[in-house]
């Protein structure tokens, strides 16, 4: 696979993103190239577990116990599937765990209420219209809601998702097809306005 | 075609359909009202639903990564089948010993029964449990059978150490066996010798390369 037989290549963080070599270089302990790893796709793995949970705060924490988790499963990786897709699939079981541990504890009105930052730009609709969208996901049952955050925001396939979360791809469908159902009823104002 | 279209409508939204069901539903579309009005929802319920802004960010990338940096553990967790290996390579040397010491209690025990067979205490009690043939073919005869590639000589120096009387075939065996077993050992130790240098090596490579992002 990824042989580095010469002390320069290991050394050198290339300018340019080079994905592959960044996770052959991490592979074999090196941490600049897995900062480089955890820069590139920090967002992304936030926003996924932001969306599943619906709060930034609980987001990040697992973000990063999500790549200090990556890190250590690292030497295991293959490269048969994108390295997005796999820090997905360990970012979206940490949301479910988390998830699970918390259904109880974490209250989805005070979630948006403590997450939800109003700049002055934003119109009265497009606030409510935000709340709005954010309480109808939040409100889906969690499998359902993490494949509907890996399509509908991260624009995962079908086939991307199953190996993501561990299904089959008629789970997928079934499952987003569920979301969707719900949401168009809760969200059927807003759909019926466009 | 008056079949609707429906349960594949989602796939098509979703950029999944290709091939004939991907022909079947586009002209299908152009022909069906109820569908195509269908279809208009599902794209505006994803319209709609990016109206669920990304995460606001609270911590600064740089301090993100730092912070990530800092909580790393030293060591990385190796696969399943390396981690099985490493477990077998390291009991090794307690194999080895096991095995000098079953050994060395079977020429033990072996040596005790020869002497009381020989002695001739016991040799009745013996004769009736194991009866041996007044004579048993030689070890060498079946040599002389299969030993068609041991040259003549070698033969000849194995006949002598084991028939002149200094050495029998089981001091022979007892000592290839402890021979094999201090070879095994000493090619472990080497090997071991040779991992510890490479580990030292690509950490000294690692630590001079991974010089922290942040201070």
């Amino acid at each position: 696979m990824y042989k580095i037989d010469n002390p320069v290549e290991i050394s050198a963080v290339p300018k340019v993103y080079d994905e592959q070599t960044l996770v052959a270089q991490a592979q074999h302990g090196n941490r600049a190239a897995f900062s480089e790893l955890v820069r590139y796709h920090r967002e992304g793995v936030i926003n996924v577990v932001y969306r599943m949970c619906g709060d930034v705060h609980l987001a990040e924490d697992a973000a990063q116990e999500a790549f200090i988790r990556a890190w250590q499963h690292l030497p295991s990786y293959q490269h048969r599937s994108p390295f997005r897709n796999w820090l997905y699939r360990i970012a979206t079981n940490l949301a479910l765990d988390m998830l699970r541990r918390e259904r109880d504890m974490v209250d989805v009105d005070e979630v948006q209420l403590r997450t939800h930052t109003k700049g002055p730009e934003d119109s009265m609709d497009q606030s409510e219209r935000a709340v709005m969208v954010r309480t109808a996901v939040l409100a889906l049952p969690s499998a359902s809601r993490a494949v509907l955050v890996l399509r509908e925001y991260e624009g995962l396939s079908y086939k991307e998702i199953a190996n993501t979360l561990g299904i089959p791809i008629g789970t997928v469908m079934s499952r987003l097809n569920y979301a969707r159902g719900c949401l168009a009823k809760s969200l059927a104002s807003l759909v019926d306005v466009k | 075609m008056n079949e609707h279209v429906t349960e594949k409508l989602m796939a098509y939204h979703d950029g999944e359909l290709g091939g004939h069901a991907l022909i079947e539903v586009e002209s299908h579309l152009t022909r069906c009202g109820s569908c195509q009005a269908e279809l208009q929802e599902i794209q505006a319920m994803s319209t709609v639903l990016q109206a669920y802004p990304p995460a606001p960010q609270l911590t600064p990338s740089e301090r993100f990564i730092a912070q990530v940096n800092m909580r790393l553990p030293r060591e990385q967790l190796q696969p399943v089948w390396k981690r099985t290996l490493e477990a077998v390579w390291r009991l090794v040397p307690f194999g080895l010993l096991g095995l000098w010491i079953f050994v060395q209690a079977v020429m033990f025990v072996s040596g005790i029964l020869m002497v009381v067979i020989q002695s001739g205490i016991g040799r009745e009690m013996m004769g009736r449990m194991i009866p041996v043939p007044v004579s048993a073919p030689g070890i060498l005869d079946g040599l002389q059978i299969t030993g068609a590639s041991l040259s003549d000589m070698g033969l000849n120096i194995l006949r002598i150490v084991c028939n002149r009387g200094f050495l029998g075939w089981g001091a022979v065996i007892y000592i290839l066996l402890t021979v094999m077993i201090a070879l095994m050992y000493w090619g472990w130790l080497a090997s071991w010798q040779i991992r510890k240098r490479d580990q030292f090596a690509e950490k000294n490579r690692i630590n001079d390369v991974s010089t922290p992002l942040l201070g």
